[in-house]
Order: C-alpha cells, then sequence, then structure tokens
C-alpha cells in the first residue's frame, strides 16, 4: 500500500513538474527556429514559457545583434520587397518586432554591459492585436472628442464676446 | 536580300511586337479596364476617376509598352506619374488641397457633437484589420485594407502608398467602386439598423456661423491633429489650408484654382497612375482579389458603426439624433448624406436631414485620416 501511495506521489508530482508552464530546461538544445523566428546558436535556453522563450548567450550585445540583422535581412516580402521587422531602439534592449505575417511577435536583445546577452523570443498573439486595435480606435474618438471640447469652447468664446458677428450670421 | 536575311527581318520586326508575349493574363486586364471604362462611360458611376483608371488599366496591359517601366534608369511615362505623384504621396495630399478649397464645414462647426459619429464610423477600418491577418496577409497590408471602409480614396491611397504598395490598385479601386455603390450597400443596412420611430426624429435646423470661427476651424483642428496624430499632417494640412484659403475669401483666385482646375489635373493623374498600377502580375493574385471582398465587409461594418455611435449618443443625449445620418460617417461624399435625406423623407416628408448628415460626413472626412494616422503610429 505504501509503495502504491508513493509510486501515485511521485507520478504525479513528476507530471505537474513536466506540464507546468515555466520549464526549466537548462540543458535543452536550442532549436534553428522558434516559432519561425531564428534562433542564434551557441545560447542557453534560461526560461520557456508557453508564449515566450529566454535564452542567454555568452556574447556581447553587439554580436548578438549583428547576428540577428543578418539573420533577419531575408525576411521580408520576397515578391514586393516590403520590409517585415522593425527594429526599435530602446533604452534597455533592441526590440525586434514582427510586421508580416510569421508565428513569433518579437525578438528582444538586452542591452546588458557585461558579456552576457539575453535574448527574449514572444510567439505572435492576438492579445497584442486586439488591445492595440482597441487602442487605436479609442484613439480615434480622444482625437474627435478634443475637437468636438475645443470646438464648443470656441463657439462659446464667439457668442460671449462677438455677438454682433453671431448676429450677423443668423441674419444671413 | 537573301530569303534568309528577309526571314530573319520579319521575324525580328514580329519579335518586337506585343504578340510574342501576350498570355492569357493581359487579356483578362483588358476585360476588367473595358469593365471599369464600361461603368463611367455607360453607368456614369464615378466616371471621373474610373474613366482615366479604366483607360490606364487598358493601356499597361499590352506587353512591350513602354509605359510602367524604366529606360536607361529613368521612369516611363506612367511610372513616372505614378512614383512622383502616388508614391512620393503628391496626389493624394493635393487632391485634399482641393477638397478643403470646396468644403464648407459649417454643419459641422455648428454642431461639432457630430464628429462622434465621424470617429464611430471607424469601426470597420479595425474590425476588418483583424479579418485580414486571419487571412494570412501581413500587418502592413491588414493596415491598408483596413482604411478602405472610411471611403476616403485619398487617405486609402495614401496610407497603402506607404505600407503596402502593390495593393494600391486594389484598395483604391475597392475605396473608390464601394463609394459609388452607397445606395446599394447602405440603404438596407439603414433600414435594417432602425426602426419607424428612430427614421422620424426630427432634428433642429443648424444654426449659423460667424465668418471668425469658419476662419478658426481649419486652425483649431489642423493644430489639434498636428499634434496629435502628425503622422497625418501631410493630408490634414493640405485640407486645412485648402479650407482656411476659402474661408478667408481673400484669395479668391487661389481658392478656385485649387478646387478646379488643380484639382481635375490631379485627378488625371491620380486616375490614371492606379490603373497603371494595376499590371497582370501583380492583380491577378489571391491578395488583390481578396482585398475587394473584405473592402465590402469593412465598408457595412464602418456603416453599422456609425448608426450604433448616434444610438448609443441617442442613449444618453437630450436632443436625439436621427440615427439615418449614422451612414454618413464614411466620408463618401456628397452620397452617403444625400442617401440619408431621401431615406429620411421617404419616412417623414418634413424631416431635412441633409445638411446634418453633411456634417456626420464631414466628420468622417476627418476621422478616415485620424485613423490612418493611429495605423502609421505602428510602424513608426
Amino acid at each position: 500500500m505504501k509503495k502504491m501511495i508513493y509510486t501515485v506521489f511521485v507520478s504525479m508530482f513528476l507530471a505537474v513538474a513536466l506540464s507546468s508552464a515555466p520549464i526549466w530546461a537548462q540543458s535543452a538544445p536550442l532549436p534553428e527556429k522558434q516559432w519561425e523566428a531564428p534562433v542564434m546558436p551557441g545560447g542557453t535556453i534560461v526560461k520557456s514559457e508557453k508564449k515566450v522563450v529566454y535564452i542567454e548567450y555568452n556574447l556581447p550585445y553587439d554580436q548578438v545583434l549583428t547576428w540577428y540583422k543578418e539573420a533577419l535581412k531575408t525576411h521580408r516580402d520576397p515578391v514586393y520587397n516590403i520590409e517585415w521587422t522593425k527594429y526599435k531602439d530602446r533604452k534597455d534592449q533592441m526590440y525586434i518586432e514582427e510586421q508580416g505575417s510569421a508565428k513569433w511577435h518579437s525578438i528582444g536583445i538586452s542591452k546588458n554591459d557585461g558579456a552576457k546577452t539575453n535574448v527574449t523570443i514572444v510567439q505572435d498573439n492576438w492579445t497584442w492585436i486586439f488591445s492595440t486595435l482597441l487602442i487605436r480606435f479609442a484613439g480615434v474618438f480622444a482625437v474627435l472628442c478634443i475637437l468636438w471640447i475645443l470646438l464648443n469652447i470656441n463657439s462659446y468664446v464667439m457668442k460671449k464676446y462677438f455677438p454682433r458677428d453671431e448676429a450677423k450670421a443668423e441674419a444671413k | 536580300m537573301s530569303w534568309n536575311e528577309l526571314w530573319e527581318l520579319l521575324v525580328g520586326t514580329f519579335q518586337t511586337t506585343g504578340f510574342p508575349t501576350l498570355s492569357w493574363q493581359h487579356i483578362v486586364m483588358w476585360a476588367v479596364g473595358c469593365f471599369f471604362l464600361y461603368m463611367a462611360i455607360a453607368k456614369n458611376f464615378e466616371p471621373l476617376l474610373l474613366l482615366p483608371i479604366g483607360f490606364g488599366i487598358f493601356l499597361v496591359n499590352f506587353p512591350n509598352t513602354p509605359l510602367m517601366g524604366t529606360t536607361d534608369g529613368h521612369p516611363q511615362l506612367l511610372q513616372f506619374f505614378y512614383k512622383y505623384g502616388i508614391i512620393w504621396e503628391v496626389i493624394p495630399c493635393l487632391i485634399f488641397l482641393g477638397l478643403g478649397a470646396m468644403t464648407d464645414f459649417e454643419p459641422l462647426i455648428s454642431n461639432p457633437k457630430m464628429l462622434l459619429i465621424g470617429a464611430g464610423a471607424q469601426l470597420g477600418v479595425f474590425v476588418t484589420f483583424t479579418g485580414t491577418i486571419l487571412l494570412g496577409f501581413s500587418i502592413k497590408e491588414a493596415a491598408s485594407v483596413g482604411i478602405i471602409g472610411g471611403a476616403d480614396g485619398p487617405t486609402t491611397i495614401y496610407l497603402t502608398a506607404k505600407l503596402a504598395p502593390h495593393l494600391l490598385s486594389a484598395n483604391a479601386l475597392a475605396a473608390y467602386s464601394y463609394m459609388s455603390l452607397v445606395p446599394i450597400i447602405q440603404a438596407p443596412i439603414m433600414r435594417l439598423m432602425t426602426n419607424d420611430k428612430e427614421r422620424q426624429i426630427k432634428m433642429r435646423i443648424i444654426r449659423k456661423i460667424s465668418p471668425i470661427e469658419k476662419v478658426l476651424f481649419p486652425l483649431i483642428c489642423g493644430g489639434i491633429i498636428a499634434l496629435l496624430v502628425p503622422a497625418v499632417m501631410p493630408l490634414m494640412g493640405m485640407l486645412m489650408f485648402g479650407n482656411l484659403m476659402r474661408v478667408s475669401g481673400v484669395v479668391r483666385r487661389l481658392t478656385e484654382t485649387a478646387g478646379n482646375q488643380l484639382m481635375d489635373i490631379v485627378t488625371i493623374f491620380l486616375g490614371l497612375s492606379v490603373g497603371a498600377s494595376m499590371q497582370a502580375h501583380v492583380f491577378l493574385t489571391y491578395k488583390p482579389l481578396t482585398v475587394f471582398g473584405l473592402g465590402l465587409l469593412d465598408f457595412v461594418v464602418c456603416t453599422m458603426g456609425g448608426i450604433l455611435t448616434v444610438k448609443v449618443i441617442n442613449l444618453v443625449a437630450k436632443e436625439k439624433i436621427n440615427p439615418l445620418i449614422g451612414n454618413s460617417g464614411v466620408s463618401a461624399l456628397p452620397m452617403a448624406p444625400r442617401l440619408s435625406q431621401i431615406i429620411g423623407q421617404q419616412y417623414n416628408k418634413g424631416n431635412y436631414l441633409l445638411m446634418h448628415a453633411m456634417a456626420a460626413c464631414l466628420a468622417g472626412s476627418i476621422a478616415s485620416p485620424a485613423a490612418a494616422g493611429m495605423l502609421l503610429s505602428m510602424f513608426e
């Protein structure tokens, strides 16, 4: 009986440990591509989640960035030659955004001072698309609401301080 | 001259004609070009645009014609118009200058609440964006297809030239085609989404506004757009400049030129360039053809968005708005406001919705570039 309980507990623990979202897989081999995004060889997967992979390299930032720039050179529309990547140089990282229809959303290359560089690859996700669209739709409303408010203020000022002009306009 | 030499001469001459490289795709494109010519000439559908577009399609779809390529590194005739007019974004901005010079914003200034309808009518832009991505388009392509629903030709061309030039002809054609199909597309949606009581809502006569307010409008509107959506200022700046010329009343000659002669000249180049960009190898692929379907969905959702916005406003506003003007939130001037007026009068003979619908339409013409600016900012 004890053996059985022990076996059940151990197997449950193993099942939970293996299926949990963040997989600590330091020794896992690096794939050539992650969600169609190129992966620089020579690194170690520090952490892997359902939609994000964190990789660490014992290389300086410039070297990693150069590799990714070279690897993404061909990531463009083959027929119309439109670039599908956008580089956003941020304070803490170089953020490479995918603007085509690949399965990855972004690659972040951290700007560390030392010899280590962290790369974060994020899978394409609808949360980003929906949220950015929602914000932009709300943005259109915001722009026109501000214009509305200003036009109302303008009309109030005109009525109050230039009543003659208003009366003339009404008479017309 | 020997028979051989004569034969070679004949073959050489034949090689310079279009026949050796003629393909079925060219013939399909002739049919497409002729269809647009037919729509323009026989049906009078947007003839000012569809005629030059149709002929542009017809012209460039003959093999070996030196029109859309380069000779010794220099662009050929239509390539020249296309490159410097559209890719360099000059033509859409000049069209906006002309529109500004021709447009009276009085209905909107006197009833600025209508701006919200213009914003609500951009719903389709964002809905279609999602649908387009689902169909495997890139994000840039999705943004350029999404803007079709705003029914704003120059904005569609401006955005597409920046983000997905290969879809330019399809997007521009879809935008202008759906604009001319306003009565067919919008009328059933308007009837479906409103009830008898709503259709009979009478709206107050619009107040007159003073000349100073008219002059201040382009400055206020231009300033706000420049601060909040600077990416789209080439379009809005020209629209507001054209309008300032008009309302100031001191540069009558310039206003007339911008609204008439310049507008006509630019329209010729725009139509020809858009048509010329529809070469068989670019157009006869699944993406441009899918754009037409997506554009229709876009236009439908934008119309619904405008009507829904009116209904939401009516929930809180003291003074009710007739939801029949909601369709005019897309900037299809003058068809959409005219349709609001016609349908409104069918249900209440004493109901005059035209000026209110005009206000909503003018709001759409500001909201559409604003939406384009929002989309452009995604990529900057």
